[in-house]
């Protein structure tokens, strides 16, 4: 192992069996009727309601933007015959941005695609340690992505997109930014579970 | 090492991690284990696995479906479908396979499409007296159309990770969706025959150029999205965000049934999706790259050629090979992932690139009505209310003809290569 990995990862673990041990001690059925676990809980879902409602304004957003140069993409070709430099290279970088942003919103609903034939045949305590499971993986996966996300952020500040006049690093910051948001979301999604997976699945 | 990683990726798959998520933390755990990569490279590889033009096409054609749905598209083409094999007892299931056929001109995804036709399909063939789990099964089955008649989405990502053209894959899927149309149809027609179910299956439909007149704007996106490819005048690409504009003009001002207020959760519903599956395509990026460092695509075509030293053979145990993986795992990460493996070994074995990612889509497309993991499998029961379980009756049929449509496909040639060889070469 590269010896500039170790650190990083030995954080994201234990942050990350943090995490999953107050999602465990704040989902508790107790929760419900009172006290601190259900301060807790509400804490984390109105939270929650925020970052997630941000990041599917800032996805839609993006979209939209994706859309818009695209479009401008086809038109310029037909008006000018000549393709703009720059319409290729923005759709790619907005549509990083819904996907990494859009991820937070799929995790709070629950859309994912999983191979959920192990959580439907259990119930129970065995159903909840699945779930925790899961929510370990996804934090661990998440924690990753935000910390080396970020790095690669700094790494590629002064480089610039070829055809935008902007800095690489503001395409890459959709890495480490959409993480931290959809740790918020599954978090959430573990607390007050959702399953929205098939609506949304293609 | 790469023992290793399929080994993380298949426990995490089992205790029902998302797919995504399994796969990434597979790779991070072969990089960080197995290798003296800085983990950066992880990062930089979910930027790079999705900073690809093709794979705008994605998002834009999912939008531009969804964007469709809402704006009466199905309803109309129903009808029309309706109104041309209607007719005949077991017309009802006959206009399911045919409205599939057309709606997957319009739509990338096979899920969507058993949501969108099915919504309407399945009652209808209720009322008519047919089994619930028959009218469920028939609309999972028909609704695999929508990935191989394009546009289609496991196209574009076998296009992109094995550098094979997305405009030749595209209309070499008409031959195959055709073939598998007919199969369906000549099925149900027999079926219903058998069972005497059906005989008033034409009551209330429309006259043929009515139902066109109604249609119209919807049968008219498909001609110009593939007008636009085949015409030379746009990529898939671009051909995808014209289908979106195009969608917007009907659906508000043509057709006006989608407001502008709408339009705000169809975004929404279009990015939850795609950020599904590009966080797939990114994981599986990171995935295969990693395999790629350690020469894997390579010593395994090597292998895989020495093995089985005859095309037709090797197709034969990658259609038998791929059944199995479609009953278990999720399509755009066996595309990423096997793909390029898979590829490299049937050119060295002189099969055509294109009709190899035909093959591959249409089998894998298979594995989306077999059970345990099936998507439309899932999407139809629960359109319907029924179990699948319960469809377990019919399935076999509709999965034998699917698979012997398959076979068909693989062995000759011409059905798939017809078209692209007329246009492109």
């Amino acid at each position: 192992m590269n010896a500039i990995n170790v650190m990083p990862l030995q954080v994201t673990a234990v942050a990350t069996a943090a995490a999953v041990g107050f999602a465990l001690w704040a989902g508790h059925q107790g929760a419900q009727s009172g006290g601190a676990r259900a301060v807790a809980r509400r804490a984390v879902l109105t939270l929650d309601r925020f970052t997630t409602e941000v990041a599917a304004i800032i996805a839609c957003l993006a979209l939209i933007i994706a859309v818009a140069a695209g479009a401008w993409q086809v038109i310029s070709r037909f008006a000018t015959e000549t393709p703009s430099a720059w319409s290729e290279a923005l759709v790619r970088v907005a549509l990083i941005w819904m996907a990494y942003l859009g991820v937070a919103v799929a995790l709070r609903a629950g859309a994912l695609v999983s191979i959920d034939i192990a959580h439907r045949l259990t119930s129970g305590t065995l159903q909840r340690t699945i779930e925790a499971i899961s929510l370990a993986c996804v934090l661990a996966l998440l924690g990753v992505m935000f910390w080396f996300g970020w790095a690669m952020v700094e790494r590629v500040q002064f480089q610039t997109i070829a055809g935008l006049e902007f800095s690489m690093a503001y395409a890459y910051a959709a890495i480490p930014l959409g993480a931290l948001l959809a740790m918020v979301g599954a978090m959430a999604h573990f607390l007050d579970r959702r399953s929205e997976e098939l609506e949304n699945a293609q | 090492m790469s023992g290793m990683m399929l080994t993380v990726m298949l426990v995490l798959f089992a205790v029902s991690v998302p797919v995504a998520v399994a796969i990434g933390l597979a790779a991070v755990v072969g990089l960080a284990g197995f290798t003296n990569f800085p983990l950066v490279v992880a990062a930089q590889q979910l930027f790079i696995g999705l900073d690809r033009f093709p794979l705008a096409a994605i998002p834009f054609f999912i939008l531009a479906g969804n964007l469709m749905d809402i704006g009466g598209i199905s309803r109309r083409l129903v009808e029309f479908a309706k109104s041309i094999v209607g007719g005949i007892q077991g017309g009802l299931p006959a206009t399911c396979v045919l409205t599939c056929m057309i709606f997957a001109a319009i739509s990338g995804s096979s899920v969507a499409t058993t949501f969108a036709v099915g919504a309407i399909m399945i009652p209808a063939l209720v009322r008519a007296g047919y089994p619930v789990a028959f009218a469920a099964a028939l609309q999972a089955t028909a609704a695999e159309l929508g990935v191989i008649i394009p546009p289609s989405i496991p196209m574009i990502l076998y296009g992109v990770s094995t550098q094979t053209s997305i405009p030749e894959l595209f209309i070499a899927g008409f031959g195959p969706g055709i073939l598998i149309s007919v199969a369906l149809v000549t099925t149900v027609l027999i079926w219903c025959r058998i069972k005497g179910w059906g005989k008033n299956d034409g009551d209330g439909r429309l006259p043929f150029l009515v139902a066109t007149k109604q249609a119209g704007w919807a049968l008219l996106m498909p001609v110009v999205v593939l007008g636009g490819i085949y015409g030379g005048i746009t990529t898939p690409t671009e051909a995808s965000v014209v289908a979106v504009v195009y969608a917007i003009i009907v659906g508000v001002f043509i057709h006006r049934e989608t407001r502008l207020l709408d339009l705000y959760p169809i975004f929404k519903k279009s990015v939850i999706s795609s950020a599904v599956i590009m966080f797939i395509i990114a994981a599986a990026t990171l995935f295969s790259w990693l395999l790629n460092r350690q020469g894997v695509p390579d010593i395994a075509a090597e292998w895989l050629v020495k093995t089985f030293d005859d095309a037709h053979w090797y197709l034969l145990a990658v259609n038998v090979f791929l059944f199995v993986v479609g009953m278990f795992v999720e399509t755009s990460a066996s595309i990423i992932v096997l793909a390029p493996i898979l590829a490299e070994a049937a050119q060295r074995l002189g099969i055509d690139g294109v009709h190899f990612g035909t093959i591959m889509v249409v089998n894998l497309a298979m594995g989306m009505i077999t059970p345990p993991f099936g998507v439309n499998l899932f999407a139809a029961a629960q359109v319907a209310g029924t179990s699948i379980d319960k469809m377990m009756r019919y399935l076999p049929i509709f999965i034998g003809v699917i698979f012997a449509c398959l076979m068909v496909l693989s062995f000759v040639p011409w059905i798939t290569l017809a078209l692209p060889t007329l246009v492109f070469r």
